[in-house]
């Protein structure tokens, strides 16, 4: 199982926790912290929407869909990269 | 506007006290209620966890469950709060969404200018710090939550005034990155409680000033009130959810 963890620290702070298949498609992923998004469910929407991804393009519209939350805590660019960044390196950085 | 208020010091579990919560923000939503500010304590101690925390990350589990302390998750986003049963007051609001609260940030500012106001009220210098903080001389001495739903929105939040500041510390786990941020090596060195800058803190007069400094926020003339029996059988409903081992370990 590859594995990729980062704690963000913004206003408020955000841990990414992805896992891979093989394939290094996104299987899971949770996105958690002590940020606020308005509404909620939102969240859950991205989370769902990621699972499945392994392009960049999949992975940005799945962050599009969130675009019209509230977010107070973190900036949404900056997780949209990181999430990006950990599948554009799946397959060559991550622990196996 | 008209603002209900409940001062509910009695004590109940931090399960039932989310619950009652979240059945003033349905009834509200409802028009079952008012516009309504709750003031209430947990019984006992207890800690609550941000809608989006993970609990293994934001709390001592070991600790918790060593010590009796019940925990649950919120409704609210935000951080890990313990509650102490004789050092905490605990607020919430009802409210619809309406100028001047329709921008999240500055409702919140505006909501916590009710703590601001208080602490004012007995002598005490607070500030309110974005997104949702409430400090003296930089420490924390509150912090706020807000959910939205179908127009109106429920903020609660702390007020401690002398929190057992050591249980406080082995309750919580803060992420290191949020320290170093803060610039202080432990939660200890990032909060203050109101008894450690006045000497003698008389707590009806804190409720009196709180009533006042929402009131003033909120631009509202106060009348009391009590729990309705629709209030606390719509509570009954919701308390299992947050006894429910799903829901506390949702993340």
């Amino acid at each position: 199982m590859k594995t990729y963890s980062v704690t963000l620290r913004f206003t408020k702070t955000v841990k990414l926790d992805v896992v891979f298949t093989e394939s290094c498609a996104i299987e899971d992923v949770q996105i958690s912290g002590d940020f606020f998004v308005y509404p909620e469910e939102a969240l859950e929407v991205l989370e769902n929407m990621l699972k499945g991804c392994s392009t960049t393009k999949c992975v940005e519209d799945a962050f599009s869909s969130i675009r019209n939350a509230t977010i107070l805590g973190f900036d949404l660019d900056s997780l949209r990269s990181r999430v990006v960044e950990a599948l554009s390196t799946c397959s060559s950085h991550l622990p196996g | 506007m008209k603002l209900r208020v409940l001062v509910d010091l009695e004590g109940r579990d931090v399960y039932w006290q989310m619950a009652i919560d979240e059945a003033m923000l349905i009834l509200r939503t409802k028009g079952r209620i008012e516009n309504t500010l709750r003031l209430y304590r947990f019984i006992p101690s207890a800690v609550t966890i941000g809608y989006f925390q993970k609990v293994r990350e934001a709390v001592n589990l070991g600790f918790l469950e060593e010590s009796g302390i019940p925990f649950t998750r919120r409704i609210t986003g935000g951080g890990s709060v313990y509650h102490d049963a004789n050092g905490e007051i605990t607020y919430s609001v009802v409210l619809p969404i309406e100028h001047p609260l329709t921008d999240v940030q500055e409702s919140y500012r505006i909501i916590c200018s009710g703590l601001v106001y208080a602490l004012r009220e007995i002598g005490v210098e607070a500030e309110f710090v974005p997104v949702n903080d409430v400090v003296l001389h930089g420490r924390k001495i509150s912090g706020s939550a807000q959910t939205r739903k179908s127009g109106y929105l429920l903020q609660h939040g702390t007020l401690m005034y002398a929190t057992d500041l050591d249980v406080l510390e082995k309750a919580l786990l803060v992420p290191a990155v949020k320290l170093e941020s803060k610039g202080v090596k432990s939660i200890r060195e990032r909060v203050v409680t109101l008894r450690q800058v006045i000497n003698d803190v008389d707590i009806e007069a804190l409720i009196g000033s709180l009533v006042k400094g929402f009131s003033r926020a909120l631009n509202a003339t106060v009348y009391y009130d009590r729990l309705s029996e629709e209030e606390l059988m719509l509570a009954e409903q919701l308390v299992n959810k947050y006894r429910d081992r799903a829901w506390i370990f949702k993340r």
